[in-house]
């Protein structure tokens, strides 16, 4: 038999390492990756790492907790829910999209739990933007600076990336919706299909680069142990605001999903079991990136006391 | 008698397993899943193995010694001896009573 499935699993097993923290894994990653070469992992024993993972986030032991610096760890905390805040904003977004036409308000009117879901969605996204501005804005401003001072260009590259990922995405949608066929709010569905994949890539790219580049930025940057606290405060009411977000869109489209064809007959909108089906996907998306995100804001907390 | 092991909850019935093989000798990881296969017939999952040794450790009953290349050998202490000698006594108490009683159930019947 060949030992090429040993070492798929083996890659797999080094990747499912990774989801471990990174305090747990300055102190045994090294140990248990070469277990899982010496013993490559079958089926049950990937569940294992996966549970482990798990368990090492809810349940950190103090001695291995210890062995990242609290300012680090609160730094890679901060830019963890800042990540899922991230991916958040862009489900927000496609939700946005999804159901800014004039039927979605309509069939608002008409049935007060899509009503209180999208406002539930409204306040999370002004809760979360107002915890960015408290707690992130102290972060770009001292990197600003860092850029200005040691006149880092790489830096102010990194800086700018985001805000040039999202443009070109915001491009990419426009020209999407210039080459559609149809205005009236019924698009072909072999448009829609079509279109799906760029706008998939664009979106994932756009992620990444917004999720990876405030890490590479904080971690080139010295940054204020005031700024960090705060940044760390301020994770908790983002991560309220995730909760909210991800409430409200789970609301919004189970309440369409079941409303769908009375609501497809107060207009001749896109209103319909497809756009229900998915919002669902993106609540479904949201759910796990909202958890992550309420983890990493106790994180950071926990990593911000510790520096006190 | 509930021991201090049994405060581990779910990682109780692994630790048993992880002390018991140290008892016979510092152990890396991979030495301590293969005695432990051949000793109980279980086989600990990475996952499982390290979530128990960093409770242990945690709990002063095992401690790791330096490094050999990228394995960790790890040795059982004092504390840790002592838990597990209660642990053993009070399963073998009712192993011992079980058997007892599944005997007399037989002679009965």
């Amino acid at each position: 038999m060949s030992a090429r499935p040993s070492h798929v699993r083996g890659r797999v097993g080094a990747l499912l390492v990774s989801l471990y923290p990174a305090e747990w894994r300055a102190r045994y990653g090294v140990e248990i990756t070469a277990l899982i070469e010496d013993d490559p992992p079958g089926a049950r024993s990937l569940v294992s790492l996966l549970a482990g993972a798990a368990d090492a986030h809810l349940r950190p032991q103090a001695r291995w907790r210890t062995s990242i610096a609290p300012a680090v760890r609160a730094r890679l905390s901060v830019c963890g829910v800042f990540c899922c805040w991230i991916a958040l904003s862009l489900l927000g977004a496609g939700f946005q999209q999804e159901t800014e036409d004039g039927p979605f308000s309509l069939a608002a009117s008409h049935h007060p739990l899509l009503a209180i879901a999208r406002v539930a969605i409204l306040a999370g996204a002004i809760l979360g933007a107002l915890s960015i501005a408290i707690g992130g804005l102290p972060l770009v401003w001292q990197a600003l600076r860092g850029a200005y001072i040691g006149r880092d260009l790489r830096l102010a590259a990194l800086l700018a990336l985001p805000a040039v990922a999202v443009v070109l995405f915001r491009g990419l949608m426009g020209l999407l919706i210039s080459a559609a066929p149809s205005r009236d709010g019924r698009f072909p569905l072999d448009f829609v299909l079509a279109a799906s994949v760029p706008w998939l890539l664009g979106g994932i790219v756009c992620a990444i680069v917004c999720a990876v580049a405030p890490r590479l930025v904080l971690a080139r940057v010295e940054v204020s142990s005031g700024a960090l606290r705060r940044a760390s405060a301020a994770s908790l009411p983002l991560a309220l605001a995730m909760s909210l977000v991800t409430v409200g869109l789970v609301a919004y489209a189970l309440d369409l999903l079941v409303q769908a064809h009375q609501a497809a007959m107060l207009s001749s909108g896109p209103v319909g079991e497809r756009t229900g089906a998915m919002l669902c996907a993106q609540a479904l998306l949201a759910a796990p990136v909202a958890a992550l995100g309420a983890l990493g804001a106790l994180r950071a907390r926990r990593a911000a006391a510790a520096m006190a | 008698m509930a021991s201090k092991l049994d405060d581990l909850g779910r990682w109780s019935d692994p630790s048993v397993l992880v002390l018991s093989s140290l008892a016979g000798g510092e152990k890396h990881g991979y030495a301590m899943v293969s005695d432990i296969d051949e000793m109980a017939g279980v086989h600990l999952g990475p996952g499982t193995l390290y979530g128990v040794l960093s409770r242990l450790e945690e709990l002063g009953m095992i401690e790791a010694l330096p490094a050999e290349g990228r394995r960790r050998p790890y040795r059982i202490t004092a504390g840790g001896a002592r838990a597990l000698e209660a642990q053993l006594t009070t399963i073998s108490a009712v192993a011992q009573t079980g058997l007892t009683r599944l005997r007399a159930a037989g002679s009965h019947a």
